[in-house]
């Protein structure tokens, strides 16, 4: 067997700085330890070695258990997902946002109708009106007794009836 | 058209998953991911943490996005295979710039020629989508000068020692390092960089 030549061969390409032997070396180290290594172009390097591992000698054991406890994970936190129930929420949720939206409308514009008629129609303005009304004595004071009067006991007919007018 | 009745196990399978049979998800799982991981995922990435995160992530979208699925006839796995492959390339994205690797990948993820049929069993899914990635690696080492292929083919396909690697290629263990790390570098450009 003849001794290993010291020299470097030039059919190798250019000879190595003494940098390039030390970043070598640590790759060397590095495909030796089962620890990926940190530096990221030493990480690259490691990574297509596992590439070509991974492709020419494939540690189907090892695989198989990690794919079951992968698998086994990802079930356990789909779980709740995969729920008919979740699967109807999921699929439905457009048509409830969609209700929601109708009901908020809804019930805005009903609230601002009614408040119009309540600004518009209210019994108690009318009241008020009729009692701020200057009371003059004689004559003239006797229609707003009158409208006064019937107003008030419209009023009380309709809260006794318990609703609005 | 009349399914095999493997494709028509699958199929069913599916049917029942999609309506939330818990248990179908994990038998149409335990069928397909250990070929998705070891064939599909692991080749392209190497790293095993990474691959690992890749598969459940893989997985979690599967489920999630189960009912998008159509029967098309060819199976459940080029679907699943196509998520996994779109998830290494995000993975790529995250770690670096787009590199010709990634390109790569997504041409792979368009081909929707399937590579097996329905129903597949799990040793022709793996085969097949093994034979693809070694013909991949294959083409890259093609591309390196004899030397750097032969310290690779050595070193890791055939797994001999430094020591070994070194006296068959006539060198030092210090320059078998210098020409391995430099093989390395060359087929990480031409196999493509994670």
């Amino acid at each position: 067997m003849s001794a290993p030549d010291e020299r470097w061969n030039p059919d190798d390409g250019p000879a190595p700085t003494d940098e390039e032997r030390a970043e070598a070396a640590r790759l060397s180290d590095a495909l030796a330890r089962p620890v990926t290594p940190d530096d990221p172009a030493l990480r690259e390097l490691v990574a297509v070695v596992k590439r070509i591992h991974a492709t020419a000698h494939p540690d189907r054991d090892a695989q198989r258990a990690l794919v079951e406890r992968v698998t086994r994970e990802v079930l356990a936190a789909a779980r709740p997902t995969a729920s008919p129930v979740r699967a109807l929420v999921r699929r439905a949720w457009p048509v409830a946002v969609a209700a929601a939206a109708v009901l908020v409308v809804g019930v805005s514009v009903g609230r601002a109708r009614t408040g119009r008629a309540r600004t518009e129609e209210s019994i108690s303005r009318d009241v008020d009106d009729v009692l701020r009304t200057p009371v003059r004595p004689g004559a003239a004071s006797a229609p707003a007794a009158r409208v006064y009067d019937a107003r008030l006991t419209a009023w009380r007919e309709a809260y006794l009836r318990g609703g609005s007018r | 058209m009349v399914l095999s009745a493997p494709a028509a196990e699958e199929k069913a399978l599916v049917e029942a998953a999609q309506a939330g049979d818990v248990e179908a998800i994990r038998l149409l799982l335990d069928r397909v991911s250990r070929p998705l991981y070891a064939a599909v995922i692991l080749p392209r990435i190497g790293i095993a943490a990474d691959a690992e995160d890749i598969l459940r992530e893989t997985l979690l979208r599967a489920i999630d996005r189960l009912q998008t699925f159509h029967w098309t006839g060819v199976g459940f796995f080029p679907w699943l295979r196509q998520i996994a492959i779109h998830q290494v390339i995000d993975h790529v994205r995250r770690v670096q710039r787009r590199t010709r690797l990634e390109e790569r990948f997504e041409r792979q993820a368009a081909d929707v020629m399937p590579l097996h049929h329905a129903g597949a069993e799990e040793a022709l899914i793996d085969q097949q989508e093994r034979a693809l990635s070694l013909k991949t690696m294959s083409i890259a080492m093609d591309a390196l000068n004899d030397r750097y292929r032969q310290a690779i083919t050595l070193r890791l396909l055939e797994e001999r020692s430094r020591e070994e690697c070194a006296e068959a290629l006539g060198v030092t263990l210090g320059n078998f390092d210098v020409i391995l790390h430099r093989a390395l570098a060359a087929l990480r450009k031409a196999y493509g960089v994670r």
